[in-house]
């Protein structure tokens, strides 16, 4: 099974990188939204709480657009039958999810930076802001992966995707919000933590129990 | 049938009990009695999203085709729960505008029936996209699953947000409403019907859905 | 030529596969594909499905491989006496079938690897079925540039690099050319000792390289 697991892993990283496709786009969204914001922001001192909120909008539909590409690629290419047929359920959603947070780290990654730089923010507690970011990141690739194999098999019409994980990912979200505010404050943000683990605990268990349902050919 | 039966019985009590034998209250006055439609309303929009998600997980452990009526279930509950989350919605929101002075004020309840709102809506959507498929059962049964498991992620992280407007006997006891022994009866009653009158319309349309079915089994011979 | 082609010692042990299927009916919405179809098939056997396009046979192979579920009757498979479900059953079965399709970003060698991997089974084994089949030029390209009839050679050498118990071939001839049709035969006679083997076809040649028949209509 690890065996099966790992090569699902190298198989859809190599594809990714030669491909490019869900990291560019993720990517672009994230690099022109913050852009965006700074520009139309036009130097203007924002309150923690909007800097929050902001950094927040912009990875959760960063990650809209990047997120859903795993599972959909492998129906529109017609690799899906060829996929069942070689490797375990388990195997295939755990591949899927490990590929998934790499993407939100590359967003993460990309945003973070952006962010801080353009939009002049000073924050008291960057490890606990970095913290944060992580935990919050790796709670929306926890709950959309088996959103994003339910959507691929529902044809994978990109805003359907984003309807249908925007209520699953609202408690993380906010939590992830509240918590970075407090980190650029110099707050606490202990307990924020431990609720988006546990979320994403939940999640990837519940995940794995429907996953054998939401893969199986009808 | 006896839930017809009861709900002949019950729904009337609660509209006369609710416009005439409980009192009006002290400070609200008048504008009280919504009290015996909209809190029976959310509470049968809760019930209902329990009893969608419940039949969900019945529906794909019972793989082997146990129970594939619970689709029929899981779906007109949901449906049901939809059109009971609106009125609850628009009967708390003319209830706030002349309680508080406007219609819409993002404290806890309001804001936890928007989310049910948001996820029925993500819902239907899924289930007409997958119109015409297989799998439609299956996956929409498995998104139902998830929402419900979010659920008490909602419950524990709303009240850490959003500040509460709503006098909430059972989370909040600072801010009880003082219900008089003939508003407590109202309500009850009122709860049970609303209660009796959902699992009337789910069983009304859980045959419509099979005799539905039945006719299209039906033309193709 | 066994032993060429399997380095490992998996020919040397004794395998007993059955599949028993009954009563397997499917429909989509109020289509009906395929009615009260039943067949049983065990280590040296085989069989045809046959039928006009559109009778099910592919829809069929996939419930007969276990990655699609039937709508009605039932479906088991066993090696050794023991029942076959989910990883197990995927570790001892080959799909070559029309929409069984390989990563085009890929190579051949990786598709193998991958394959090969994924079902715990020794990549290495690979590298004299690329020789059989003609592809060891080819092996080190990307999917996208091979011809229709290279793919569906790789899509064979795919089927059978883990040395299943049941093997099932829909259309294997489909996209090659003489030579093509000759080396799958010939494969197929190395292999059919041991093997369980269904081919869904069109064809009246390859139809006849089967023992029995399922009639789909």
């Amino acid at each position: 099974m690890i065996e099966a697991i790992l090569a699902n892993i190298a198989k859809d990283f190599r594809i990714e990188f030669r491909r490019r496709f869900a990291v560019n786009v993720a990517l672009s969204f994230a690099a022109i939204t913050t852009l965006a914001v700074s520009l139309t922001a036009g130097g203007a001192r924002l309150e923690t709480r909007t800097h929050a909120l902001l950094f927040w909008i912009i990875i959760f539909f960063s990650a809209m657009n990047g997120l859903s590409h795993v599972f959909t690629r492998e129906e529109e290419e017609g690799t899906a039958l060829f996929l069942r047929t070689t490797s375990p359920e388990l195997a295939v959603f755990t591949a899927k999810l490990v590929f998934n947070m790499a993407v939100m780290a590359v967003i993460a990654a990309a945003v973070v930076p952006l962010y801080v730089f353009f939009l002049n923010v000073e924050i008291a507690s960057p490890g606990r802001f970095a913290l944060v970011a992580c935990a919050g990141s790796a709670a929306i690739a926890s709950s959309t992966t088996a959103l994003g194999a339910i959507v691929a098999r529902a044809g994978g019409r990109g805003s359907l995707f984003t309807i249908i994980s925007f209520p699953v990912v609202l408690p993380p979200l906010w939590v992830s919000i509240k918590a970075t505010q407090s980190s650029i404050a110099g707050g606490g943000a202990a307990q924020s933590i431990v609720f988006l683990l546990a979320f994403s605990g939940a999640l990837v268990a519940v995940s794995y129990m429907l996953f054998g349902h939401i893969w199986i050919e009808e | 049938m006896a839930i017809t039966r009861l709900v002949h019985v019950f729904m009337p009590a609660a509209i006369v009990m609710a416009f005439v034998y409980a009192p009006a209250a002290e400070v609200l006055g008048e504008t009280s009695r919504l009290l015996y439609f909209h809190v029976p309303l959310a509470w049968v929009s809760v019930m209902a999203f329990a009893v969608s998600g419940i039949a969900s997980v019945a529906f794909l452990a019972g793989s082997k085709g146990r129970f594939p009526a619970a689709e029929t279930t899981f779906h007109n509950s949901a449906t049901l729960g939809t059109f009971s989350a609106l009125l609850a919605t628009a009967t708390g929101s003319v209830w706030a505008k002349l309680m508080w002075g406007s219609y819409w004020n993002w404290d806890p309840r309001e804001t936890s029936i928007v989310i049910l709102l948001l996820i029925y809506f993500a819902y239907f959507s899924l289930r007409s996209a997958l119109a015409g498929k297989a799998s439609r059962g299956r996956l929409s049964a498995a998104y139902l699953v998830i929402a419900m498991t979010v659920m008490p992620f909602f419950v524990f992280v709303i009240p850490r947000v959003f500040r509460s407007l709503h006098p909430d006997p059972v989370i909040n006891p600072g801010m009880k409403i003082l219900l008089e022994p003939e508003m407590k009866l109202a309500l009850i009653v009122s709860a049970a019907a609303f209660s009796l009158l959902y699992f009337h319309l789910l069983r009304i349309t859980n045959r419509v859905s099979k005799i539905q079915a039945a006719m299209e089994d039906l033309s193709d011979e | 030529m066994s032993r060429r082609i399997f380095c490992t010692t998996s020919t040397m042990t004794v395998r007993s596969f059955s599949l028993d299927a009954v009563s397997l009916s499917k429909s989509y919405g109020r289509t009906r594909v395929f009615e009260n179809v039943s067949f049983s098939i065990a280590t040296g056997e085989s069989a045809a499905f046959t039928g006009p396009n559109g009778s099910g046979k592919s829809t069929l192979c996939d419930i007969a491989a276990g990655i699609r579920r039937p709508g009605r009757g039932t479906i088991s498979h066993y090696l050794n006496g023991a029942p076959l479900q989910g990883e197990s059953l995927l570790r001892v079965t080959g799909l070559a079938a029309p929409r069984v399709n390989p990563y085009d970003e890929l190579t051949g060698m990786e598709n193998v690897r991958f394959a090969a991997r994924a079902r715990g089974a020794d990549p290495l084994t690979a590298a004299p079925l690329f020789e059989f089949f003609g592809l060891a030029r080819h092996r080190d390209k990307l999917l996208r540039h091979y011809s229709s009839g290279m793919r569906q050679r790789l899509k064979l050498i795919l089927s059978v690099l883990h040395d299943p118990a049941l093997l099932i071939l829909d259309e294997p001839g489909a996209n090659l050319d003489d030579e093509g049709r000759w080396k799958l035969a010939e494969f197929i006679e190395l292999i059919r000792a041991r093997t369980a083997l269904i081919i869904a076809t069109n064809d009246r040649d390859e139809a006849a390289l089967c023992s029995s028949e399922v009639r789909l209509d």
